[in-house]
């Protein structure tokens, strides 16, 4: 009954990093099949804030960062869609001196590594920047060319572009088995669709430690889901990203004036059911911080709130790598809700770790091997 | 105010009132949640304080509801209006609106009882002023008063299209035309149901008698037209119009249109019930059984929301649901409620005996959703139908994809107007059923708050997901 489809590259859900993957792939001549469970990924990869940023990452993800942004404002070229980048910057506050005394350290050591990306801002130019903030404030840390995109018309662009490249997507096949024999990997979809291929990779973000599972990998990614508001259209009061040390708040200001409103606050999550609820107590802090630090939102109408879910791993890295014991299968997701920014970049160094060759960046402190270290 | 209720009712219409009466009548403690200032819902506005004159044009078809409201204000149930009810979580927590100020309050059970509204159908220039759904009219004489100026167009199909063309007719409202859109072939496939219609004879008469109303009245009467469009500048100017003898074009200040009634699931969708598609009348409905029971341990859908039957069928569907609840809370025995459950159950079917007649004589008709690429979908975030179109032409699938790539049905209203239409123009280009689809999610706050009452809301000491 069911004709066993090989393909040369399996890429498990069709979220930004499995369609930028597919993309360079497929780009590189190989045959790719992309296996998404949903008709369309509407997780975290459609659903996120759109933030771009540098700013403030994990050091161990700079380099990366830096790449993907010099690919972002090249999108029109790579992808055929600008995906609504709008580079406005990124600022972040230091609401007393203790943070900035923090913000001056962290400058110091992503110079340290060469970049000059962040720059240290005066309490005055924090000021003039975002006018409407009327907290406290000692200064701040800016990167001018960070900013924000839309991830459903990302995700859009890449998955079709890929599927131009020759990708073959497969939609509504959860995939449910994964073995590996002799001759290669062979897939099973929940309705019985078989396939079969050389390479695996697991692209399945929050669900990556099921995927990772079926192959007996243990990865130590978590689904979180993390709420998110937005307002009605507001005249133009803000530029650049904000965040605020050691508050619980990320802010923007889109394009169409629609203000979204973040900072990693919880919402109810059912694991099975892959639904989200809001914890309307949660919210609420988010709305009580908005109006302490920004009171022209006061009159701000909420038109909704909602949640993406997240894979995010014990130390917030993501897992780059290649399997101990299934050597094949690849492991790229638990980009513990800031893959967005990276995505155009994973793509260009997944494709070539999973081609043998050397990626143009190091991938090495996203092995599998760091959590079992920790463990020691 | 007691903040953990046995009975929390959101809509004080037909099915929600027969709730709140039937079950504080059993002792049950019962809190009416309505986002109208008096109990009375779409049907009944302002019945309270209607004048005789206003009870006359309206009929019995509102002067019914009088009784009900007397019944309401004389139980034990607690009434709160202008509340505006913005979530509903599924561990059976309300959050509701009063003068700004919001409040988290939790029932063990919740009767959602918020009724039906006009299907919201796109044509050529549906946004220009002027252009009204026909129901508004009838509900603005009802709360204030107010009669529209004439001269008045009146399109589209269905029982209450007509009988908005009486109350204006009695009104004294210069009518230029009323344009039916029923298609012809409606007839044919709804006679064999007309057998089981005749049980009900009173309702065949008064939908026969509407008609004869119409035609006695002189009134422009046109069948079985189609395409029709607003024209104007500013303003409605004029309305144009096929019939089978080709285009015709009638002056009009006020065009009133009115496409059928389809179930309010702002909540039902927004709490995650599981939703069916009706393949006559073309609307999602929550699933319920025949208390209104939902799967979800306490959530509970009462009245049109639950199913368009109309008011009667409405009030019955209220009881029932006032009597699971009131058996499960051991507030009557089972052998009461078994008694009682089946003479309303006899009440409704006999109700409801006409029905499968009526909705397929109104099926609407085929081409509702086959409108030009300029027209506006979504009004909120002004998002045509072409540039839908062209998101499914790029692979969008879902409405809930295409909501994220061209922003219909993201605005203030989270596609409340448009989430039918999206979903008829996607199964259109795409060859499949609507029912195949998901509905637009729909978020809290299911009516938009400002940040600063959502900063101040008191919150309940646990939170449920």
């Amino acid at each position: 009954m069911n004709n066993v489809k090989s393909a040369d590259i399996i890429i498990v859900g069709a979220g930004l990093m499995g369609a930028s993957i597919a993309l360079f792939l497929s780009r590189a001549g190989k045959k790719v099949f992309l296996l998404e469970k949903e008709i369309s990924p509407c997780h975290a990869s459609a659903v996120n804030a759109g933030g771009l940023r540098r700013l403030n990452r994990a050091l161990e993800e700079i380099p990366i960062s830096v790449a993907a942004m010099e690919m972002w404002p090249q999108l029109p070229e790579i992808v055929g869609s600008d995906c609504g980048f709008q580079p406005v910057g990124q600022v972040r506050i230091a609401p007393d001196e203790k943070s900035m005394a923090l913000f001056k350290k962290r400058v110091e050591e992503v110079e340290a590594l060469g970049f000059f990306h962040e720059e240290l801002i005066s309490s005055v130019e924090i000021k003039q920047l975002v006018p409407a903030y009327t907290g406290s404030c000692k200064g701040g840390i800016v990167t001018r060319s960070d900013g924000h995109a839309l991830p459903a018309q990302a995700l859009r662009a890449f998955f079709n572009t890929a599927c131009s490249a020759g990708t073959e997507p497969f939609t509504r096949c959860k995939v449910v088995d994964i073995s590996r024999g002799k001759e290669g990997f062979t897939v099973v979809a929940e309705d019985g669709r078989l396939f079969t291929s050389e390479v695996v990779i697991n692209c399945a973000g929050a669900w990556g430690k099921n995927i990772a599972a079926l192959l007996d990998d243990q990865l130590p990614i978590e689904p979180v889901a993390l709420s998110m508001m937005v307002t009605a259209r507001m005249k133009r009061f803000i530029h650049p990203v904000i965040g605020v040390h050691g508050r619980k708040l990320s802010f923007k200001q889109m394009a169409n004036g629609t203000v979204v409103i973040g900072g990693a606050h919880k919402a109810f999550l059912d694991k099975e059911k892959e639904k989200t609820t809001i914890n309307i107590s949660e919210v609420k802090k988010s709305a009580e911080t908005v109006m302490k630090y920004f009171p022209i939102m006061e009159k701000a109408s909420i038109v909704r709130c909602w949640a993406g879910i997240e894979g995010v791993t014990s130390d917030g890295l993501p897992v780059i790598d290649q399997s101990q014991i299934t050597p094949g299968l690849f492991h790229v997701c638990g980009f513990s809700a800031h893959g967005f920014q990276l995505s155009p970049m994973i793509g260009r160094l997944v494709s070539s770790l999973v081609l043998g060759k050397k990626p143009e960046l190091s991938l090495d402190a996203f092995s599998m091997n760091r959590f079992n270290r920790h463990e020691q | 105010m007691d903040r953990v209720r046995d009975i929390i009712i959101i809509g004080a219409g037909p099915a929600g009132l027969s709730a709140a009466v039937t079950a504080s009548g059993y002792g049950l403690d019962v809190l009416v949640l309505d986002e109208q200032p008096s109990p009375g819902g779409q049907l009944y506005r302002n019945i309270e304080r209607a004048d005789q004159d206003t009870l006359k044009i309206l009929g019995p078809d509102y002067s019914k509801g009088l009784a009900l409201v007397e019944k309401f204000r004389k139980s034990a149930a607690e009434y709160i209006g202008n509340a505006i009810v913005w979530r509903i979580d599924p561990g059976s927590n309300v959050c509701f609106s009063t003068d700004s100020q919001s409040m988290e309050i939790s029932g063990k059970n919740i009767i959602i009882a918020i009724g039906a509204k006009e299907r919201p159908v796109p044509f050529s220039s549906w946004t220009l002023p002027g252009v009204m759904g026909a129901g508004a009219v009838d509900a603005n004489f009802k709360s204030s008063g107010t009669i529209p100026d004439g001269p008045v167009v009146l399109a589209g199909s269905g029982p209450l299209l007509l009988s908005v063309v009486g109350h204006m007719v009695s009104l004294g409202v210069e009518i230029s035309a009323v344009l039916d859109t029923t298609p012809r072939g409606n007839i044919l496939s709804a006679l064999p149901l007309l057998p089981g219609a005749l049980r009900r004879t009173d309702y065949l008469l008064k939908g026969v008698g509407m008609l004869l109303n119409l035609k006695r009245s002189g009134i422009n009467y046109f069948k079985n037209i189609t395409d029709y469009k607003a024209n104007g500048k500013d303003w409605l100017e004029s309305v144009s119009f096929k019939t089978k003898n080709g285009s015709q074009h009638i002056d009009a200040e006020l065009l009133l249109v009115h496409e059928g009634i389809v179930p309010r699931c702002d909540f039902t969708q927004q709490i995650g019930l599981k939703h069916l598609w009706d393949p006559v009348q073309r609307y999602w409905y929550p699933e319920t059984n025949v208390f209104g029971g939902t799967g979800m341990n306490g959530i509970y859908v009462a009245g049109d929301g639950a199913f368009v039957h109309g008011g009667i069928p409405a009030t019955f569907k209220g009881s029932l649901t006032a009597l699971d609840i009131a058996g499960r809370l051991n507030a009557l025995s089972s052998a009461e409620k078994t008694d009682d459950v089946v003479k309303t159950v006899k009440k409704l079917s006999s109700e409801l005996a006409p029905r499968p007649f009526v909705d397929a004589l109104y099926k609407p008709r085929m081409d509702l959703y086959n409108i030009n690429d300029e027209t506006l979908v979504c009004r909120c975030e002004e998002v045509t139908a072409g540039s839908i179109r062209q998101a499914i032409l790029e692979g969008c699938q879902e409405p809930n994809e295409i909501k994220t790539i061209t922003r219909c049905g993201m605005g203030h209203c989270q596609g409340r107007m448009c989430g039918i239409a999206l979903a008829e123009i996607i199964a259109e280009n795409l060859e499949l059923d609507p029912g195949d689809l998901r509905p637009l999610n729909i978020r809290p706050p299911v009516r938009n708050i400002s940040l600063s009452e959502l900063s101040r809301v008191t919150l309940l000491e646990a939170a449920t997901p």
